[in-house]
């Protein structure tokens, strides 16, 4: 092994990923684990990802292990841009009875404060896995209050924000910042199902995580 | 008012017949349940309080306000009421009585002073929560022994207020909202556990509630005259009557569901001002206001257990005049030299024949001792994890509304336009065929988008290019609203994939369902 490899740490990825690493997630995604720290994703801790407006769907880069988890444990679904379909995520393998849907109505005046509250509360519950929030304008405060939640109840947080924060600093752990190819150049496969291909960038993470690109056709 | 809480008003009085005089209730000390215990403080003359002080304290006074173009009047002290001038009443009934003091209600004033009564509250308990704009609640049950308990508690507490100017009702009871509701039927009542609280909840009238005159109307059209009847009714036919936040409301009421209240959170730093009704010429006047600014201000530091470093005062006057005084402070300075120290300023100053319209305070305030302070951010302190489910969402639901929280498997509806309607689709369609899962959109919209259509076609974002075979969703005939839908996976100029649906029998009834990607 040449020295510059190993300062890069390439090799002591493909190690982790050979034995069970009790600490993340994997995505099921060869390509990805392969660049995230550790291997997947991070069972504690912040994950934002930055995505190019928050309507964007990103979903399915994260359906697998979200399916994974609600097989165990509680998966949180705060303030979503549109209402989950049960039955989609049953077929992704998703145990339904398990997820739990957080959405306050906009005209609500305090919609932002009780949104923040709400996600606090899911990421302090003890028996949830991960916790999904939807937001934007958050202050580094705020995220270090979540994170801290996060190392409560042993959760994993994962915030969809817009990509325009992509400069600003933040505690989270792990910073990807995602996009979705022009669907045009997408294609539909024999059986009608759509494969969509994520480019990505982290931004945050471990040392030879860190800017590391990923492209993901699922 | 006569303050002796131990001479609690009888229940037999200040209700109606029915309910034996129990030890429990006139006896504060007994409390030994681990419940919550609440006082709510009401000031029913807060407006005219606010704006006078105890200056007044003897002159008939009344606050007004305007509401659609009529004067009315919002509070009138007791003197005003011996006239017979009542909240409610126009302010040309009694315009003429040059006796009457009328003070222009200000909610912005009432605001900041409810504000800074929940810093002086704080020397009570932690927990504090405004309701309204007069009236505070105060969890109490941690600080009984402290206090010596609750007569002592409560006697502490009125003295404290009427020496600051204000006369406050109050009501104590194990539930926030119970002890709201007790205080406006009868205020100095004090309730200490839920069993003896529900008693007298039963035969409290219902005008005591927080519901429109329509709802009250309603109520007494159904020959509903007192909680404890609403409570022998059928809850499916009052929800239907009256409404599902009305149920809530007296579920809540009752301690049968969990009541959130939003607790004060203090200020980390102090700002306060007080603005001179008329422009001042006095000395006099501008003590007044900087006393009541300064006595302010030692609730907070006396919260804060810290000591100011700097202190600058603010003037603002005619012809905008603003100026400021800054003063160091040390362990030495006491009220009457900062007292004095800005009237020597202003004596000092040219104010050349402008008026002062208001005065500040600003304060940077430093811990009295460091060696003392609490690191909340040890290891020590981490916060509490939330073990129980079925807590998390009684927690969510009681401060985020019932339909703010739902688990995703919900098949209570049978509506399609509903979001979790498995029922009508999936098992019709599962029923087609054991293998055949048609793919489903991870989104859908909260109502259908009934989208634009051309030639018959549908548009949305451009002209829609159909890209799966139809599947067609029809409910069984002895379901309440027959659906006959034929649904499609689309796809935008732009590649975006949506599910649509085309209502049979109906023209160019297309509309957006979900969204894939």
């Amino acid at each position: 092994m040449k020295k510059n490899e190993l300062f890069r740490g390439v090799d002591l990825i493909y190690g982790s990923t050979l034995t069970t690493n009790k600490n993340i997630y994997s995505s099921t995604f060869e390509d990805l684990d392969r660049i995230l720290p550790d291997g997947g994703w991070p069972r504690v801790g912040i994950t934002e990802i930055l995505i190019p407006t928050i309507s964007a769907n990103v979903l399915r880069l994260l359906l697998p292990a979200l399916a994974e988890i609600s097989k165990k444990r509680w998966v949180v679904l705060v303030s979503p841009p549109y209402t989950p379909f049960s039955l989609a995520w049953e077929q992704a393998g998703a145990d339904v009875s398990k997820i739990l849907v957080i959405d306050l109505p906009e005209s609500d005046s305090r919609n932002r404060t009780n949104t923040l509250w709400a996600y606090e509360q899911a990421l302090r519950f003890d028996d949830c896995g991960a916790a999904l929030f939807w937001g934007d304008e958050m202050s580094t405060l705020e995220l270090r209050k979540l994170y801290r939640a996060t190392e409560i109840g042993n959760t994993w947080g994962i915030i969809f924000r817009s990509a325009k924060f992509a400069n600003y600093s933040s505690p989270a752990s792990l910073r990807i910042q995602l996009d979705t190819l022009p669907l045009s150049k997408c294609h539909l496969t024999s059986n009608n199902l759509s494969s969509i291909k994520f480019k990505g960038t982290i931004i945050k993470g471990s040392s030879y995580s860190m800017g590391q690109q990923f492209l993901l056709e699922i | 008012m006569n303050f002796d809480p131990l001479v609690v008003p009888s229940i037999n009085n200040s209700l109606s017949s029915g309910v034996k005089k129990n030890k429990g209730i006139n006896c504060p000390q007994l409390i030994e349940s681990s419940e919550d215990l609440w006082v709510y403080l009401y000031f029913p003359y807060f407006s005219i309080e606010v704006l006078t002080g105890n200056v007044v304290d003897k002159q008939p006074c009344v606050s007004v306000t305007k509401v659609k173009k009529i004067i009315k009047v919002e509070a009138a002290n007791p003197q005003a009421q011996v006239l017979g001038i009542k909240s409610g009443m126009s302010l040309q009934s009694f315009y003429m009585n040059e006796r009457v003091k009328i003070l222009k209600r200000n909610q912005e004033v009432e605001y900041f002073v409810l504000e800074s009564l929940c810093e002086w509250a704080l020397k009570f308990t932690p927990r504090i929560s405004k309701v309204g704009y007069q009236g505070l609640l105060l969890e109490v049950k941690g600080s009984l022994k402290l206090f010596g308990g609750i007569k002592s508690l409560m006697k502490q507490m009125v003295t404290e207020l009427k020496s600051l100017g204000y006369k406050p009702e109050f009501a104590v009871a194990p539930i926030p909202s119970a002890a709201v509701i007790l205080c406006k039927d009868k205020s100095n009542l004090v309730v200490v556990d839920k069993t003896n609280l529900k008693k007298i909840l039963s035969i409290t009238s219902v005008t005591a509630l927080f519901i429109s005159h329509q709802e009250k109307k309603n109520l007494k059209d159904l020959g509903i005259r007192n909680l404890g009847d609403c409570r022998r009714l059928p809850r499916i036919g009052l929800r239907e009557r009256l409404s599902s936040d009305f149920v809530d409301m007296l579920d809540r009421l009752f301690g049968d569901k969990p009541e959130y209240v939003e607790e004060f959170t203090p200020r980390e730093f102090f700002e306060s001002t007080f603005h001179f009704r008329s422009e001042v010429t006095e000395i006099k006047s501008l003590v007044c206001a900087a006393q009541d600014l300064l006595r302010e201000l030692s609730f907070y530091l006396s919260r804060r257990q810290s000591r100011p470093s700097r202190l600058i005062w603010q003037l603002e006057g005619s012809d905008n005049y603003r100026d400021f005084l800054s003063i160091c402070c040390d362990d030495s300075l006491s009220r009457e030299s900062l007292i004095k120290s800005l009237v020597s300023y202003i004596s000092e100053q040219t104010l050349a024949g402008r008026y002062l319209s208001s005065l500040g305070i600003k304060v940077l305030d430093v811990p009295k001792d460091l060696d003392t302070r609490i690191d909340f951010f040890s290891s020590k302190y981490k916060g509490e994890k939330i073990l129980d489910c079925k807590n998390l969402i009684l927690s969510l639901r009681g401060r985020l509304g019932e339909g703010a929280v739902f688990f995703l498997k919900e098949d209570f509806s049978s509506e399609p336009e509903d979001s979790y309607y498995r029922k009508s689709i999936s098992n019709h369609l599962l029923c087609l065929s054991s293998t055949y899962y048609p793919e489903r959109p991870l989104w859908l919209v909260k109502k259908p988008v009934k989208l634009s259509a051309t030639n018959r076609w549908p548009e949305y974002q451009g002209v829609l290019v159909i890209k799966s075979e139809r599947e067609r969703i029809v409910t069984n005939w002895w379901e309440r609203n027959i659906i006959a839908r034929d649904y499609f996976i689309a796809s935008t100029a732009s590649g975006r994939r949506i599910w649509i649906y085309k209502e049979l029998g109906v023209l160019n009834s297309w509309y957006l369902r979900g969204i894939f990607d």
